[in-house]
């Protein structure tokens, strides 16, 4: 099906497809992990190619999805974990299976499930220390949904992910929402407001009464 | 070369506090600290930023860095425990 979609695409320049959802599982890992469609985000609307080569739903009975890239809902350094293929003109992008399976949660049907299930039967990965880190990366997918989505309830969905694949329960909030905030906010350069306070406290010094041995006393032979 | 206004204004802030900790502080560091602490363009992470670059520039090593930031934000916390709300 991809080489027929590359087949499709006009051969005057190069394209760059990322196929996402359950088809790169397919095609890395287990062959019979079949799915009816398969995703793709490309830089370029290719609905029209698709649909002249019979390629879309309705069309053929395992069928090309063009998708728009919010469609695939992964951590922003996903590509460096994607393998990278070239099929004549076309450079195909395969997310790594932590990415596809993390991209699922939010939905997380009993098909969703089973990638879960068939990836760590095929690869023992990921561990639960592996799962964490890796939600941890996306975690915006836990904030209230928008009133136009019919999302599903990620907190709900990791729950039961964690009960399926560990037997266990896990504290959203606590075990993967809190920790990757503070991640966050230490990137960012933390989180507190103290150094400006000092500042603000400074500035309220200058006008208070002084204080005998105050060490931040202000000068008074200064400029 | 051209730098953000935000990103100077930061560094100034970031030298008031260096000069806080050095004892050194002049009657203009107080009306100007009282300024910046208003500026919304001067953040606590540009603060941080600057404060982190100053001790670069200095020589200072990265211990240093972290100490002026230790003792800030500790001079802060008995400021606001302080001024905190008595029962």
């Amino acid at each position: 099906m991809i080489d027929r979609l590359v087949d499709a695409l006009p051969k005057d320049r190069p394209w760059e497809l990322i196929i996402f959802g359950s088809a790169p599982l397919q095609l890395g890992l287990d062959p019979s992990f079949l799915s009816g469609d398969v995703d793709v985000i490309s830089p370029e609307d290719i609905t029209g190619y698709c649909h002249a080569a019979g390629l879309l739903k309705g069309q053929a009975r395992i069928y090309v999805e063009p998708c728009t890239a919010t469609a695939f809902t992964a951590s922003a350094d996903w590509p460096v974990r994607a393998c990278r293929c070239q099929r004549k003109h076309a450079t195909l992008l395969l997310p790594h299976p932590i990415d596809i399976l993390v991209s699922k949660i939010k939905r997380l049907e009993e098909k969703d499930l089973n990638a879960f299930r068939m990836v760590i039967a095929k690869t023992g990965h990921p561990t639960e220390a592996e799962l964490i880190a890796a939600v941890q990366r996306v975690v915006d997918i836990y904030r209230p949904s928008f009133d136009e989505e019919s999302a599903g309830n990620p907190t709900a969905n990791t729950r039961i992910l964690w009960q399926e694949l560990f037997r266990k329960d896990i504290d959203v909030r606590q075990q993967i929402i809190a920790p990757a905030l503070a991640l966050r906010q230490q990137s960012y350069g933390g989180s507190g407001r103290s150094l400006k306070q000092s500042l603000e406290t400074l500035g309220a010094t200058a006008t208070a009464p002084n204080q005998p041995g105050d060490p931040a006393e202000p000068k008074t032979n200064s400029p | 070369m051209l730098r953000d206004r935000c990103w100077i204004k930061s560094r100034i802030a970031a030298r008031i506090l260096l000069r806080r900790q050095a004892g050194t502080l002049q009657r203009r560091d107080y009306r100007l600290a009282s300024e910046l602490a208003l500026d919304p363009g001067v953040s606590e992470r540009l603060i941080d930023q600057a404060l982190a670059c100053l001790c670069a520039e200095k020589g200072l090593s990265e211990q240093h860095y972290h100490a002026v930031l230790r003792s800030t934000v500790a001079a802060q916390a008995r400021v606001g425990l302080a001024g905190g709300p008595s029962d």
